[in-house]
């Protein structure tokens, strides 16, 4: 089966949210004015790089990055790939929490955040669990219902 | 041997319908054994009559009669295919059982309209409850060598007739091939109900989204089958049972395409819109009434709150009770015989209609969701889709009461991943049937 869609929603949408979430803060304090300028030379910093990754993987084709690693001894790449895994986690707890603290302070001034914590762990604990296949299977639907919505949003 | 007559005859003691009929067949005396609730016994004999014209040769007749058109059975499946509604011709001079297929008492409704799903400007017949009509009319609709008819046999004590239909250049072989072993490694379970084909067909007990979606017309049906997909046919169940079950039969007919694309794009549209409606719209009232008034403008806010004025309880309950209400209304109205359903109706219109709003017990606005939710609700395909969001509506109000915005949102999700992760024989719920043997 074709997964490119599914690949492509799932980049754009995890994309849309650190874009919505964290970026226009950093943008907005990095610089008095021009603030083209910044989102400019992070747009092409970004683009290089993600083009000097998949040319890459293209010379391996079929592989993905860990089993490219996997070939050159495990020391090495438990070395270039700890980093990734710390990275990782460390995203996945902050970015929990700040989108945890966010809620609070914008919409459930009275909610604890244990609970909204939990909320949202295990929601993503059920996606998790039920493969990877079921997670760009969602990330389309989801796409799809709130894209255009953000669309809206946007435009009116 | 006496003992072929014996053991009928101690088989079928308490069957008061069960006849034995002096005849003679090219002047040998037999007996004809059958169930006259079954079948047709004038009509019969004068068929065998007829069979036996005395201006032809006795002896030629006798020799069709009894060694082509009859079949030499034993005790046991004579006393089955009684029970099928076959007739015994049982001869004393040979101590011999023949089958012979009678008329048949006509116990089938004739074909008729769709009464569970409507079809506006398309064809108006729909399958009844015998499965061999059911097949012929899909047959007339498919005119083509590829169409493949397989029939089992199934259950323990009461057996019941299964048919897949697919056609053999459109449908995915790994598919069938599952559904088939399916059925070959359940062929001694009773099917009484298709909560028992559910079981038969290898899926858990408390999943919301069966395997199958049902249709009543034919027209359905065999788009489905041109789009490689697999039906299934259960003796005495008026419908087709189209495997596997996509998402998008909620939303598409194949009447649809009879309209122009516009047309069709906007009614698609609608549907889609009306199961939104559904999900969204008695959780989005709980939120924003209960948990985060302040992300509406200020003047939508008050005039909510002031139609909320003198309300005693929260609005969590208050969406509950005439939720509740609402199915009651549904529900009442399925069971209830025709001439009385209108009072329902009527009641149920006073109740939820002004009523309700004076008596102080829910706001206005409530009403409007309610109603709201309930037509767009209908406007889905099929009643066990509608089924489907009428349950799922209810999660996400809890979680809406819990967590506001955020708990329509997260509800929105964990129903897009529920609806992702089902995956039926092989091809994920959420897939499109694009074109012709491509599903998934």
């Amino acid at each position: 089966m074709d997964k490119s869609l599914q690949v492509i929603c799932m980049g754009a949408m995890s994309h849309l949210g650190l874009m919505f979430f964290i970026y226009p803060e950093r943008i907005i304090t990095s610089t008095h004015q021009g603030h083209w300028e910044p989102i400019l030379i992070q747009s092409l910093i970004f683009i290089f790089f993600l083009w000097l990754y998949l040319k890459g993987l293209s010379y391996f084709p079929q592989q993905d990055i860990i089993s490219i690693l996997k070939g050159i001894g495990k020391t090495l790449s438990f070395i270039l790939l700890f980093p990734v895994l710390l990275y990782f986690i460390v995203t996945t707890i902050e970015l929990i929490n700040a989108y945890a603290e966010l809620t609070t302070i914008i919409f459930l001034a009275n909610t604890p955040t244990w609970a909204i914590f939990t909320l949202i762990i295990l929601i993503s604990t059920y996606i998790a669990v039920k493969g990877i296949e079921t997670i760009l299977r969602t990330s389309i639907l989801i796409f799809s219902i709130f894209f255009p919505l953000i669309l809206l949003m946007n435009v009116f | 041997m006496k003992s072929l007559l014996v053991d009928i005859n101690e088989a079928f003691k308490n069957a008061e319908d069960f006849f034995k009929e002096p005849f003679t067949v090219d002047s040998e005396a037999v007996l004809l054994l059958g169930l006259n609730s079954l079948v047709d016994l004038v009509n019969t004999k004068e068929m065998l009559k007829k069979g036996m014209d005395p201006t032809t040769e006795i002896t030629l007749v006798k020799r069709t009669f009894f060694n082509r058109r009859l079949v030499e059975i034993n005790c046991e499946e004579a006393i089955d295919s009684i029970l099928q509604g076959k007739l015994i011709v049982f001869s004393k001079e040979q101590n011999k059982m023949f089958l012979f297929e009678p008329l048949p008492k006509e116990l089938n409704r004739s074909i008729e309209q769709p009464t569970n799903e409507n079809v506006i400007q398309g064809p108006l017949d729909s399958f009844i409850e015998d499965m061999s009509t059911n097949i012929g009319l899909v047959r007339k609709k498919v005119y083509s060598d590829q169409l493949s008819v397989k029939t089992y046999t199934v259950g323990s004590d009461q057996k019941k007739k299964l048919t897949i239909v697919y056609l053999e250049n459109c449908a995915d072989k790994d598919m069938i091939k599952k559904i088939i072993s399916h059925i070959e490694v359940n062929q001694q379970k009773n099917i009484f109900y298709l909560q028992h084909l559910y079981r038969f067909m290898g899926i858990r007990k408390w999943e919301v989204i069966p395997q199958f979606n049902m249709t009543e017309m034919p027209l359905e049906t065999v788009d489905c089958l041109n789009k490689g997909r697999v039906i299934l046919f259960v003796d005495g169940f008026p419908f087709a049972l189209i495997l596997p079950h996509l998402l998008w039969d909620m939303f598409a007919q194949a009447n649809d395409r009879n309209y122009s694309i516009p047309i069709m794009s906007a009614m698609r549209f609608l549907r889609v819109l009306g199961a939104f409606v559904t999900l969204t719209f008695p959780a989005l009232y709980v939120a924003l009434v209960a948990v985060n008034p302040e992300v509406l403008k200020v003047e939508l806010a008050l005039s909510i709150a002031q139609s909320r004025e003198g309300i005693p309880y929260p609005p969590f309950v208050e969406m509950t009770l005439m939720l509740l209400i609402i199915e009651l209304i549904v529900e009442a109205s399925i069971r209830l015989p025709l001439s009385i359903g209108p009072t329902v109706t009527m009641v149920g219109g006073i109740v939820i209609g002004q009523a309700v709003v004076d008596a102080k017990l829910v706001s206005n606005l409530l009403i409007i969701v309610v109603a709201a939710t309930s037509i767009a609700n209908s406007t889905v395909i099929g009643f066990q889709n509608a089924l489907i969001l009428r349950l799922l509506k209810y999660v996400i109000v809890i979680f809406a009461s819990i967590y506001g915005v955020l708990g329509v949102l997260t509800g929105l999700v964990f129903i897009s991943a529920y609806f992702a992760s089902r995956v039926i024989f092989g091809i994920p719920y959420t897939s499109f049937a694009k074109r012709r043997r491509e599903i998934g």
